[in-house]
């Protein structure tokens, strides 16, 4: 009936690791635009112009959070694996060495809406001591974001 | 199930210098730390040495500790623990530390010195090679001692891998290593080591892989999903990558540890202070309380006093004795891979392992008051066990589960000492000096009873045994053993005695491994021993058991007939049962009553008269039918079935007298098939 099976990757990233342990700094401001650039300079790297187009279909980062530096990205099922791949392989984002990890993968946007608020509100939890106030209210209209994500 | 990353590279401060460069040390503990954030439960620290080994490479590497990671990292814990449940990693689980040692091996004369003589490579906990030529590679898969071999293959192959070297390594039980932090470097390392590494991915077919980071920063780590995920591109299934990345390397653990503390396969004997007078009351030893196959000693480190640590304003934790947190360990029970740890109460193993004995009174206490509780009523359902731990061929195939005993069984009101086939364990002792020592048996835990989840249990003498709580089948009954029968006065058969339960141990471990789901074997063997179906194993288990150590023999007896029996109904092959294994495996689940106790006794006496040794169908526990294998003396089958009482059908005795005229196992699978269910 639904003809097109994607996957929601929630992944989180680690910013300039050597110098900030917790991720508590900001070094770049992610945006959906940087990070999916970045994840497609790796596939184009690693799998070549047939596999940046065969995933390029489906392909879309749906939510990043600058502040818990969490995001979602979906994928075509059939090219998951490797977009999952490429992903790990991102090396740095811009000049920020960066490591991408990912948390939860899941089949429906439901499913990842609702462990991407779990882990917002607990990442948030980690870091909010050192959180002004504008970002928090930032903070609180990403989760309103979430909770709007749709197919 | 935790991973591991088991090469994080150290560098070896120059020679003239004493202390570690300072930027190496920075950099070992954030690859640490990171490593901790992302979810693995153990590290090992991996220094390089080329050329000649010389007396100055014996093992400094200083494990970190927990302040020094605070420091680094404040909010760890919280972070640690978050990312621990995503990964379904136990919050609990101490995050280890080991040191490990790559030789680059060139010649034909380093290759020698790869020996487990060395003094040098026993000083780290896991030893690597790296052969530089095709020699060297020949050498370290056939002959040499080491645990892993570590192939470079970043550039062009120095030597080539061939598939029956390959073969021989994983036969004698070396692992092949590879590091997943090439393919994050270029495209052209990426290239060279997609290329090379497929081929031994292929030939190995993910066994006796591991695969491990030995990431030059911090930026080159990468979580444990990923990494199986990236392992695809070499051709490994997830599944297969995922144990190369958990199992494979908790097995090398497991066994590298072994072969550090125990010698060879003997076991540890305790030496019990001449001043105390033994009894049954006293925890028999507290490091036996105190066994977890893959510690690191004092590289262990918490969650819960990371937590405490940053709450305590960097303070470094300090020893805390808790008490017991029985709920939190109930409900944290794993199915496999239980700890003492989690059972006795976590005390950080920062301290140097003497600090362990505050955690004895704590367990005595306890202790004291199960057994008092025991001498008050019959009907009191604790039990008392010491425990013996093996060490080697049971843990490795069991994929070094330990877990602890519940010391706690189903006993009515006698005290046999049952002899148990140690299920994965053996015996532990520890060096032999002085006259009088003790040897600590450790028992199967009963799964199936009420109790064998209490933690009251645990508390006893720290014995473990592992459970296969998640079949759902009761282990083997637990035996006591009274320190006093045991060769005090005789070494001998207490050696002939261990070596008995060693040999058994294995065959036990591939019974229980068989063993039907929902089998159960009751830990009392008077609850068998009432029914009236089992007859021969019951006598002979009661034989056994009323016989003191020093008759090995019979079990040496029993034993052969068990593999006598070998029935082609079970396809299992049972070799060197023990009989006290055939008795577990036959074991219901039916409570006996003392009366019947007592009935039995007689029971067995007068087998034991006849001199029949009637051994039931080692594959009895198999199914629920009950079958009779007679071997001799009509009477003797007779008076045995006498004994059964309705239960029974007539057909059965019937079957039963066919069945002795012909020991033909065929004969016996067929009839047995015909073999009405019984209540048991």
């Amino acid at each position: 009936m639904v003809g097109f099976k994607n996957r929601y990757m929630l992944m989180e990233v680690f910013l300039d690791p050597d110098k900030d342990l917790l991720g508590e700094g900001t070094p770049i401001i992610l945006t959906q635009f940087n990070l999916s650039k970045a994840i497609k300079d790796s596939i184009l790297v690693n799998f070549g112009e047939c596999g940046l187009g065969s995933s390029l279909g489906s392909f879309q980062v749906k939510y990043v959070n600058p502040i818990t530096k969490l995001c979602i990205v979906r994928s075509s099922r059939e090219e998951h694996r490797q977009v999952w791949s490429a992903i790990t392989l991102v090396k740095s984002i811009g000049n920020c060495p960066v490591i991408l990890n990912l948390l939860d993968i899941s089949g429906c946007i439901r499913a990842c809406k609702d462990t991407a608020l779990k882990c917002d509100k607990e990442k948030f939890e980690q870091c909010s001591k050192s959180l002004s106030e504008e970002e928090i209210r930032q903070m609180n209209n990403c989760l309103e974001k979430i909770k709007l994500l749709e197919n | 199930m935790g991973f591991f990353d088991l090469s994080i590279p150290y560098n070896e401060p120059p020679r003239s210098g004493g202390k570690e460069i300072a930027g190496g040390k920075t950099l070992r503990l954030k690859l640490a730390t990171k490593a901790m954030e992302l979810g693995y439960v153990g590290i090992a620290h991996n220094r390089s040495i080329k050329g000649v080994m010389s007396d100055k490479d014996y093992c400094t590497i200083p494990l970190l500790t927990l302040g020094s990671l605070i420091k680094v990292a404040p909010r760890l814990a919280s972070s640690v623990g978050f990312h621990r449940d995503l990964l379904g990693v136990p919050r609990a689980t101490p995050f280890r530390q080991y040191t490990r040692l790559t030789v680059h091996v060139e010649s034909n004369a380093q290759c020698q010195s790869l020996n487990s003589g060395n003094p040098i490579l026993k000083s780290y906990d896991i030893i690597a090679v790296r052969p530089m030529n095709q020699n060297a590679f020949d050498y370290a898969c056939e002959k040499a001692e080491v645990d892993l071999i570590s192939i470079d293959f970043t550039d062009k192959m120095l030597f080539r891998l061939k598939h029956p070297m390959v073969k021989a390594a994983i036969q004698r039980g070396i692992y092949f290593e590879i590091k997943y932090s090439d393919l994050l470097m270029d495209a052209q390392t990426r290239r060279q080591v997609i290329s090379n590494a497929k081929l031994l991915v292929d030939w190995t077919r993910g066994k006796n892989l591991i695969i491990s980071s030995g990431a030059p920063s911090v930026t080159e780590l990468r979580g444990p999903n990923d990494i199986i995920n990236l392992m695809c591109l070499l051709g490994l299934s997830s599944q297969r990558a995922r144990a190369a990345i958990s199992k494979n390397c908790r097995n090398m653990i497991a066994k590298v540890l072994k072969k550090k503390r125990f010698h060879k396969e003997a076991v540890r004997v305790e030496l019990l202070s001449s001043g105390d007078t033994f009894s049954l009351g006293q925890p028999l030893s507290e490091d036996c309380m105190k066994w977890d196959p893959l510690s690191s000693g004092e590289g262990d480190m918490l969650l819960d006093d990371l937590a405490k640590a940053f709450d305590a304003t960097n303070a470094v934790a300090h020893k805390s004795s808790k008490a017991i947190d029985f709920t939190s360990v109930l409900d944290g029970l794993p199915t496999h891979g239980f700890r003492v740890k989690d059972i006795v109460g976590t005390e950080p193993l920062t301290q140097s392992p003497a600090a362990k004995v505050i955690d004895a009174p704590e367990h005595s206490n306890q202790v004291s008051e199960l057994r008092t509780a025991v001498a008050a009523s019959s009907d009191d359902n604790l039990g008392e066990i010491e425990t013996i731990s093996q060490i080697e061929t049971q843990i490795s195939e069991d994929e070094s589960k330990v877990e602890p005993t519940t010391n706690v069984l189903k006993e009515e009101a006698f005290a046999l000492r049952k002899c148990s086939a140690s299920h994965g364990q053996g015996i532990l002792l520890q060096n032999q000096t002085a006259a009088s020592f003790t040897l600590i048996r450790c028992t199967k835990s009963d799964a199936a009873s009420d109790v064998s989840m209490h933690i009251e249990s645990t508390s006893e003498g720290g014995s473990m045994s592992p459970s296969k709580s998640d079949h759902g089948i009761s282990q083997s009954p637990v035996e006591v053993i009274n320190m006093g029968k045991f060769a005090f006065d005789e070494e001998a058969s207490v050696d002939e005695n261990s070596k008995e339960r060693v040999t058994t141990g294995p065959a036990s471990l591939d019974e229980m491994h068989i063993t039907e789901p929902g089998h159960h074997a009751s830990i009392d063997d008077e609850q068998h021993i009432a029914e009236p179906e089992h007859n021969t194993s019951i006598a002979d288990e009661i034989k056994i058991d009323c016989s003191s150590e020093a008759n090995h023999d019979e079990y040496m007896e029993v034993t052969l007939k068990d593999q006598k029996h070998e029935t082609g109904d079970s396809n299992i092959n049972l070799p060197n049962l023990s009989s006290e294994t055939t008795d577990l495996l036959s074991k219901s689940g039916k409570p006996l009553s003392p009366e019947a106790v007592v009935q039995d006794h007689d029971e067995a006496s007068r087998l034991e008269s006849n001199e029949t040794k009637l051994e039931e169908e080692p594959s009895v526990p198999y199914h629920n039918t009950f079958e009779i294998t007679m071997e001799d003396n009509k009477v003797a089958e007779l008076t045995i079935e006498d004994e059964k009482k309705g239960k029974t059908e007539t057909d059965t005795n019937h079957q039963g007298q066919v069945q002795s005229s012909e020991n033909n196992n065929d004969t016996k699978s067929g009839t047995r098939s015909k073999l009405p269910h019984l209540q048991i």
